[in-house]
């Protein structure tokens, strides 16, 4: 069932404009000029001051990568949202419930494609760190050990993101607003995070990473919302320094919490998209 | 085991305080094809969309009977509702492989239901390229998809040319003639009485007959018509709207034509006329087409 369902929603990609132009812009517009500072800008030679081949080369590459590679993600959300609300106005949501598709074989066609795009993006990801990392004479299969947990963070936080995508696309069908609302929301919850932080913490303590609330370093309170959870899964390699720096290690029960969010958040654009996919009437 | 192969029972939809569909009770036999009538906005497509899926109804059941799972029953029901569905950007071909990969249909019988409806050497063109016509000869192959054993199609001849709309026509009965059986959802009246066998008149969402076409055309329908005339056509039109079996009265190309109750016959008229002092010159029973006749019940009770 689930090669059919891979294949109904390949039909309709392949010849997507939409997603092959998003598609190339992601590879070319955006990872060349990573690929390109990884392998002679700034943040290419600090990594590779650690020795090649050395644990830190690869997290340092890792953290870097995953961090910068997190962003891209909205692009990919764009040719989510572009094809669902192409899916009300061409109908296809309708004719395929009427063809005989269960509507919880809809919803399973859509996350197929998520998963599909996150992990695209995350093999995408590890080809381009691959590149960076074999030009430095590293080893390929220390790079993909070293790179998993980035790898399942990368792919777990643009799971997240394009869930959201979904999200939006199944509420409104027409394409721009949909985009709108998309990206007004990460606005929202931005400027909202960074007003509840910038209140909560002590004078100070985003210099020092001192605030603490509800046992969250007071600047990590963007892991309460949707989108800072899912892009929680894979911090700066500035914050992690920083922290490290100001006296506050990285626990591991910090990155449980990350991850425990995320898959809250995950879970939970599951279950509103399916409830919307069941009871929509088309 | 029951003949029929969809019944229906007490199916209602409501949008807000709107009823659209109310309280309706029918069955499809086997082998039928089933014509249902009523003006836009009737609740035809309503109907169809909550026996499809599209619309959850608010109250009462269906049940497709061919088939016991009724979760993928929609697989073996090549449906055509309101307007072709597809993807603009995708050939015709492609298109209708999506379909085929959801009907779970090998893909060899594309070019087969391709041809049927002549569009077999544009499969390759993109369906935003399609005409009118074409668009609905594609949603009718659609339709044709993995030969299923039952039909549904809303306004199959929208946007058809005169040509087109009698190939549609003979299609229809030449499905028929394969021992298939069709819903076919119309306003076209002179459509629906050249093919259907059984049909259902709804209007605003109410049953206003259930029946075979035959019965309601002719020894089935719910009153009587008659051409009429006299000298004094004013005298007898002011006579008429007195007799209480005379349910109504209206001009049909210069003849007047009464609706009576059902069991009135041509000589009782006479007789309540003669009696009123009213002698006929002509009195002859009459059957209205089936659009003479859909247009008095809805008329009559609205």
């Amino acid at each position: 069932m689930i090669q059919k369902l891979f294949l109904i929603d390949f039909l309709k990609y392949r010849r997507s404009r939409a997603f092959l132009g998003i598609s190339i812009l992601y590879i070319v517009i955006i990872a060349f000029p990573i690929l390109s500072t990884l392998t002679t800008g700034q943040i290419g030679k600090e990594m590779l001051d650690s020795s090649v081949n050395s644990p830190e080369f690869y997290n340092n590459i890792w953290q870097t990568i995953g961090y910068l590679f997190k962003f891209m993600s909205f692009m990919l959300a764009l040719i989510v949202i572009t094809h669902q609300t192409a899916d009300y106005q061409n109908n296809s949501f309708r004719q395929h419930i009427i063809d005989g598709m269960t509507r919880w074989e809809y919803y399973l066609s859509k996350l197929i494609v998520l998963v599909t795009i996150s992990a695209g993006a995350a093999l995408f990801s590890y080809l381009i760190v691959s590149l960076a990392a074999g030009f430095h004479g590293a080893s390929v299969f220390k790079m993909f050990a070293s790179g998993i947990p980035f790898l399942l963070g990368y792919f777990v936080s643009t799971l997240g993101l394009l869930s959201m995508a979904l999200f939006a696309g199944l509420i409104i069908k027409n394409t721009g607003l949909a985009i709108a609302l998309y990206l007004a929301y990460m606005l929202v919850e931005l400027v909202l995070t960074l007003t509840l932080s910038a209140n909560l913490m002590p004078v100070g303590g985003f210099a020092t990473n001192q605030g603490k609330v509800l046992g969250l370093n007071a600047f990590d309170i963007d892991l309460l919302f949707p989108k800072g959870a899912f892009l929680g899964l894979l911090p700066s390699p500035y914050w992690l320094q920083r922290a490290i720096n100001g006296g506050n290690d990285i626990s591991k029960n910090d990155y449980v919490f990350r991850w425990i969010m995320a898959l809250i958040y995950l879970g939970v654009f599951q279950l509103v998209n399916l409830r919307i996919i069941t009871r929509k009437e088309i | 085991m029951s003949n029929n192969i969809l019944e229906v029972s007490g199916l209602t939809k409501q949008f807000g305080s709107l009823t659209a569909v109310n309280q309706l009770d029918f069955e499809i036999p086997q082998g039928a094809i089933f014509g249902l009538l009523g003006p836009n906005g009737s609740g035809k497509s309503t109907t169809l969309g909550m026996l499809l899926g599209v619309l959850s109804p608010s109250s009462g059941s269906y049940n497709w009977t061919f088939q016991e799972n009724q979760t993928h029953v929609r697989r073996q029901i090549g449906t055509l509702l309101e307007q072709p569905n597809f993807i603009k950007n995708l050939s015709a071909y492609d298109n209708l492989l999506i379909c085929a990969t959801i009907k779970g249909v090998d893909k060899s019988d594309i070019y087969r239901v391709l041809k049927i409806v002549g569009l077999d050497q544009r499969a390759k063109s993109k369906f935003g390229t399609y005409s009118t016509g074409m668009k609905m000869r594609l949603g009718i192959a659609n339709v044709l998809l993995g030969d299923p054993k039952i039909l549904i199609l809303d306004e199959p001849t929208n946007g058809l040319d005169p040509i087109g709309i009698a190939e549609v026509r003979q299609l229809i009965l030449f499905l028929q003639s394969q021992g298939k059986t069709i819903l076919l959802a119309s306003h076209l009246l002179d459509e629906v009485e050249k093919v259907c066998s059984h049909m259902m008149i709804l209007e605003r969402g109410v049953k206003k007959y259930f029946g075979s076409v035959q019965n309601f055309v002719s020894g089935g329908r719910t009153s009587m018509f008659y051409h009429i005339q006299a000298d004094d056509m004013i005298q007898l039109a002011n006579t008429l709207t007195n007799l209480d079996f005379v349910i109504s009265i209206h001009d049909d190309e210069g003849k007047n034509v009464i609706e009576t109750q059902k069991d009135i016959s041509a000589s009782e008229v006479n007789r309540a006329l003669a009696e009123q002092g009213i002698y006929l010159n002509h009195l002859s029973e009459y059957t209205p087409s089936l659009e003479q006749q859909f247009i008095n019940l809805t008329k009559n009770k609205a």
